[in-house]
């Protein structure tokens, strides 16, 4: 006897709803890859400085479409989840394997969109570290997905094909199944419009979920990351303060504050974009990186290493030959007319166009050509 | 739950466009299932190695804890 009497319980509607999970899990773990990418490069792989505002684009898509599979992966799931109740639960070892590539395919799914919004969050309640964690995940996932669709195609492909007229029919009082694909797109909808101002301009107003606002913070835009008390010190005896040019170079620099000022001067309007998401063209002011590679002798076509003052996860950042060249990387001094504030990493920090906002390091202490 | 549904109402009759607890017999295309299925088991297992190779940041067991539920203990 069937126990799931609902009319939503549908294949059309699975079909539907798993042709956009599909959609979504393909355009996160493409985006994701490449924000892993970036972040920690291979020897083979070179991310270009321009566009300037690619990874925006790729970073902020990453997480709208993050958020937008909340209400289609809850969907498909209450939608096909009497077939977990099937029986005989399995009818031969095909069928064995589609089972149980099911749990990677489930658990995945959840544990990518749940630590996905709580790094978001910044809250971190397990033990392993957030991006290892998920981009392996990410590949278990993604691997679970093309099982499920090799045992589904044929089956959405014959339930797409049914007539609509004959699969509308709702359970009495209950909700039609148009009406069901109506408040999943509608709850989709609202989520990206809540959420994605923190990367998109004109719905910024309307980003009553977003984390991080963009315009919110010291300076007019948010921290992430925040200084330590020894970083605080160091900052507030800025006559103390030296940044190093080193490593293969033909004379090593230690420059002053003061004589960082005294160089040639560059003005850049760049994004700053987070990788959880948020993003912001804020008008930067410093020196050129490729201006203190020269002047310590090596070619500007160098690769360096941009090392900050306080230690953390993220204190290191690789600046590669494409991105050294561009006029626009430089160390800022100055953010919107203003001394950068210490919370954004003054006395100076790393920017470049089309980079991660992790990697545009702040407190800059070292720079090392490679 | 038998023939009738929620609140008295009698359901309307399964059709075929209905995903019940009906048994299935597994993937309808075993040729495209077998293919897909040894790709996918293949991306499976590298990011499993993938965990045990990073296993200082990945903490595989607190991973799989999180990865089948969730657990603040973990």
């Amino acid at each position: 006897m069937d126990a799931f009497t609902s009319t939503l319980h549908s294949q059309r509607l699975a079909a539907l709803l798993g042709i956009a999970l599909g959609v979504s899990f393909s355009i996160c773990f493409v985006t994701g890859l490449l924000s892993d990418l970036i972040q920690a490069p291979p020897a083979w792989f070179t991310w270009p400085a321009r566009p300037v505002g690619l990874y925006r684009v790729t970073q902020g898509l990453h997480v709208a479409t993050g958020f937008a599979s909340i209400p289609l992966l809850l969907a498909k799931l209450w939608i096909a989840y009497p077939r977990l109740w099937a029986w005989p639960p399995i009818a031969g070892l095909l069928h064995l394997v589609e089972r149980i590539s099911l749990v990677p395919l489930v658990g995945g799914s959840l544990f990518l969109l749940f630590t996905g919004v709580l790094n978001i969050g910044f809250w971190y309640p397990w033990n392993f570290f957030f991006p290892t964690g998920h981009y392996w995940a990410a590949w278990i996932t993604i691997g679970a997905l093309i099982v499920h669709i090799g045992a589904k195609a044929s089956i959405a492909r014959n339930a797409l094909g049914r007539s609509r007229s004959l699969t509308n029919a709702p359970m009495p009082g209950g909700l039609t199944r148009r009406g069901f694909l109506g408040a999943v797109t509608g709850a989709m909808g609202l989520i990206t419009l809540t959420t994605a101002g923190q990367t998109f301009p004109p719905l910024r107003r309307l980003a009553f979920l977003a984390p991080y606002v963009p315009g919110v913070g010291p300076q007019g835009f948010p921290v992430v990351g925040t200084p330590s008390a020894e970083t605080v010190e160091l900052a507030e005896r800025i006559s103390a303060y030296r940044l190093t040019v080193s490593g293969a170079v033909a004379n090593t620099l230690e420059l002053s504050l003061e004589d960082l000022q005294a160089l040639a001067q560059h003005e850049a309007e760049l994004p700053i974009s987070c990788v959880n998401g948020w993003s912001q063209t804020l008008r930067w002011k410093g020196v050129r990186l490729s201006d203190l590679v020269v002047m310590a002798g090596a070619p500007p076509d160098s690769s360096v290493t941009v090392q900050s003052l306080q230690p953390g996860t993220y204190d290191v950042s690789l600046v590669n030959p494409l991105q050294l060249q561009d006029p626009d990387t430089m160390l800022a001094l100055e953010v919107n007319g203003e001394p950068l504030h210490v919370d954004h990493g003054f006395p100076v920090r790393l920017i470049g166009p089309n980079r991660p906002g992790v990697t545009n390091t702040k407190w800059v202490q070292r720079v090392s050509v490679d | 739950m038998g023939a009738e549904g929620v609140g008295g109402l009698t359901p309307l009759p399964l059709d075929e466009d209905r995903l019940s607890n009906a048994a299935d017999r597994g993937p309808a295309n075993r040729r495209l299932f077998s293919i897909m299925a040894v790709i996918g088991w293949v991306l499976m297992s590298y990011g499993v190695y993938g965990l045990i190779i990073n296993a200082a940041q990945t903490h595989p067991s607190s991973w799989l804890v999180w990865f089948l539920g969730g657990d603040r203990r973990a």
